[in-house]
């Protein structure tokens, strides 16, 4: 055997390759290592660590015990009883593996125990994943919740517990309150390292679970849990408003709360003004009621960065407004960052928005009022809300949104929409972009409906410009903005086959206005019958980035590519500056797209949309949003 | 310039550029600063240096891997999955000198071609019985029959996946 190979370190590196964790051949490399382990001793060890290290069954660690076959008992193994001794070398065979093991996912309805054999853990007070770090465990029985402690170390950071329908309904214990409280204490108590906590229960209200004992005398996990998760029914909001709010360390906060038919959502009553001092980050999943009443527990003043709120459904304005004021009451003016708002329609919503009649779509006609409050939060960097239905604002909204909100990076205002309404038109124009490029100097990436199909709307712009130019010394300019790289258009309005006088007219404005547009994007949403087409938009963008090309070369920064460069050098030679028929020839809705290189417009529209997508994805990206 | 001298006493002299790829000597030059001396490499001899250095020639300019190398562990095995085509042709090489290769990467902090090294040697485990591995490395089972027999009984849950 080659030296080399007697280096712990360097077989451990060869080891890493051989196991492979992360790849797609996880199942061939926990063969491979576990033939590597039987080569020889010096092997051995190393290979065993890789190999015991992730486990998503406890199946193999239970084989690990001697068994003693009891006929008395109808031939049932039992657990052998030199484990009750806490030297006997058979307690330490299991140890020199079982301590191996640092995440397991133990899931009891998968890979049901026998529960004789529980009773002999908990007997002989075994632990079975001494030094593990992660635990994922899905419980099911009431033998499962008494088998929990025996998971439990102190070396535990990170545990995730989901209790079953099966305990709740078919395996219900008459204790079981007491059983489930004890679980969580025994967590809190016996895992002082802990960090990452998360709950899954679906099906009954949580117990309270006080974690201070005496004044100043707290639970060992206080010290560090600092992530916290709980999908609960919202019958637990209060215990889970408790429970939290006596974690001094907690930084992150996800709630997802599920309401179950006909149960009352209960009011968590008000935190004390010490409670949450250390969170920064929140996520509240749940109708804007749920999210409300969470924040309404909240005191005053927070210094949360940011609120990530989910929604399911059709809502109005007030709804909207309602889930707001709740970060407003919470959140401080000051540290707030980034406010980031879904609701997704459901096939229920969207069949009722198409189907009844009855229905008045006017009433989800979202507007400013809707997210109103959020203008509070003057240092917001990041500001999304795509509600299913598009935010209908107006030129004026856009300024006074651009004017409050100058550190933006990243603006959506329901860019992604499932429905719009189909008679009303949206109140804003082109000349909104004047007042992002102007007023937001740290904009990267701005989604907004507007309403760009007529003649009026690009004199709004050209003449907000003309305004801003007058008013502006020459000396000190904001625009062209260099900051915007992508527009998402989503489902403002446009028409197909847009005149190319309007087009150059747009393109035109856009140069004006951004120096650096990497791409522009809307969503297809000319099924539900608005005028626009995703593909004008490229049209227009194509002809923005040929101006500048002629204009300065490739001194911008637009992304390059050899077809572009082609395109264009073609565009230069049979167009020049006629914009105009490079407009009527820019591949977009016109099928008669003058380029030869073998591609027709469709496939050129592929790589603009591509081009987009990829940009926004980047964007997106670099500021956690997607 | 940087002047190396290898453990059988030869004498090499390379680019500063290209011998940086080297922690340790990047190191070295940066605590000594400009100097004529030689540096000693007692631990590398000259076939195995040779070929060092046309892996670094080859890979001169590329961006080193940052110095937190724990964290990004996992970020960089996921990257180097494959082993390029040239570092495929470069490392195939007999055992021995794979191994020094190895061993040279390791003690001049290259981890770059550490990984290739250590790659090259799991895609030859991999696939294989542990009679074959042994076989391959010429490594003596110095386990008992007993042991032997436990070893397997206790990791044949990975065999059943």
């Amino acid at each position: 055997m080659h030296r080399a190979l007697a280096i712990t370190e360097l077989l451990t590196h060869i080891l890493r390759e051989v196991y492979n964790d992360e790849g797609l051949n996880l199942r061939q490399g926990i063969k491979d290592i576990a033939r590597v382990s039987q080569v020889c001793k010096t092997f051995r060890d190393p290979a065993l660590d890789f190999l015991w290290r992730n486990i998503d069954s406890l199946l193999p660690l239970l084989r690990l015990l001697p068994l003693e076959i009891h006929e008395e008992h109808g031939d049932r193994a039992r657990l052998s009883k030199v484990l009750g001794d806490l030297k006997s070398s058979e307690r330490e065979r299991y140890f020199s593996i079982s301590s191996r093991v640092r995440t397991l996912s133990f899931s009891e309805p998968r890979e049901p125990i026998p529960r004789n054999l529980i009773d002999d853990i908990v007997e002989y007070n075994l632990v079975l994943t001494p030094r593990v770090d992660v635990l994922r465990l899905r419980i099911s029985s009431e033998a499962g919740l008494r088998l929990l402690p025996a998971f439990i170390t102190p070396e535990l950071t990170d545990i995730s517990l989901s209790f079953d329908e099966n305990l709740y309904v078919f395996d219900r214990p008459l204790n079981l309150d007491d059983l489930i409280k004890s679980v969580y204490m025994t967590i809190f108590r016996c895992a002082p390292k802990l960090v990452h906590f998360s709950v899954v229960d679906l099906h009954e209200a949580m117990p309270l679970l006080s974690l201070t004992k005496a004044p100043g005398q707290d639970i060992a996990c206080f010290r560090n849990l600092t992530h916290a998760t709980f999908y609960i029914t919202a019958a637990s909001l209060p215990q889970v408003l408790d429970l939290t709010s006596q974690l001094c360390k907690l930084e992150d906060l996800t709630i997802q709360a599920y309401e179950k038919p006909f149960e009352e959502i209960p009011r968590p009553s008000s935190c004390a003004p010490e409670t949450f001092s250390s969170l920064k980050n929140v996520t509240f999943d749940g109708s804007p009621d749920i999210i409300s009443r969470i924040f309404s527990a909240f005191p005053a003043n927070r210094t949360l960065q940011s609120a990530i709120l989910r929604m399911h459904g059709l809502y109005t304005n007030a709804d909207i407004a309602l889930v707001l004021l709740g970060v407003v009451a919470a959140a401080s003016k000051e540290s707030l960052q980034k406010i980031i708002m879904t609701s997704v329609l459901s096939h229920n919503d969207l069949a009722h928005w198409d189907v009844d009649s009855r229905i008045d779509t006017r009433q989800f006609i979202l507007d400013i009022n809707a997210i109103e409050p959020a203008l509070q939060f003057q240092n917001l960097e990041i500001f999304s809300a795509c509600l299913g239905v598009p935010l209908y604002l107006t030129d004026e909204d856009h300024l006074r949104i651009a004017q409050t909100w100058r550190s933006v990076r990243l603006l959506y205002l329901s860019s992604i929409v499932q429905r719009v309404v189909w008679a009303h038109r949206p109140p804003a124009s082109i000349a909104s972009l004047v007042h992002y490029a102007r007023y937001c100097r740290s904009l990267k990436a701005l989604g907004l409906c507007l309403d760009a199909s007529t003649q009026a709307s690009v004199d709004t712009c050209v003449q907000a410009i003309a305004a801003y130019k007058e008013t502006t010394p020459e000396s000190n300019p904001s625009l062209p903005s260099p900051s915007i790289q992508m527009i998402e258009f989503g489902p403002s309005w446009l028409e197909c086959n847009f005149d190319p006088v309007q087009i150059h007219a747009l393109a035109k404005a856009f140069t004006t206005l951004f120096s650096n547009l990497a791409a522009c994007r809307a969503c297809r949403t000319e099924e539900l019958g608005v005028p626009q087409a995703a593909w004008t938009w490229m049209k227009v963008h194509t002809l923005y980035e040929y101006i500048l090309f002629t204009d300065r070369g490739w001194s911008v920064n637009t992304p390059r590519s050899a077809w572009k460069s082609g395109l264009f050098s073609k565009w230069t030679e049979d167009y020049g500056e006629d914009y105009e028929k490079v407009a009527l020839v820019a591949p977009g809705s016109s099928v008669e797209a003058d380029f030869d290189d073998d591609q027709n417009a469709e496939a050129f529209n592929q790589i603009m949309y591509k081009t987009a997508r990829e940009e926004l994805a980047k964007i997106s990206k670099e500021h956690e949003v997607m | 310039m940087v002047h190396l001298v290898t453990s059988d006493n030869v004498e090499f002299v390379v680019e500063k550029e290209v011998v940086e790829r080297s922690v340790l000597i990047k190191n070295m030059l940066e605590d000594v600063g400009e100097s004529d001396q030689s540096i000693p490499l007692a631990n590398v001899s000259s076939a195995v240096l040779r070929k060092v250095i046309e892996y670094c020639e080859h890979h001169r300019g590329e961006p080193l891997p940052s110095g937190d190398a724990d964290q990004n562990q996992d970020e960089t095995r996921k990257r180097t999955t494959d082993i390029s085509e040239w570092d495929q042709k470069f490392i195939t090489v007999d055992q021995e000198m794979l191994f020094e290769i190895i061993l040279a990467a390791n003690y001049l902090d290259i981890k770059s071609l550490l990984d290739v090294g250590c790659k090259t040697v799991a895609n030859m485990i991999k696939g294989k019985t542990p009679d074959e591995i042994r076989r391959l490395f010429n490594i003596v089972n110095d386990f008992t029959p007993e042991e032997e027999a436990q070893i397997k009984k206790e990791n044949e849950w990975a065999e059943d996946r």
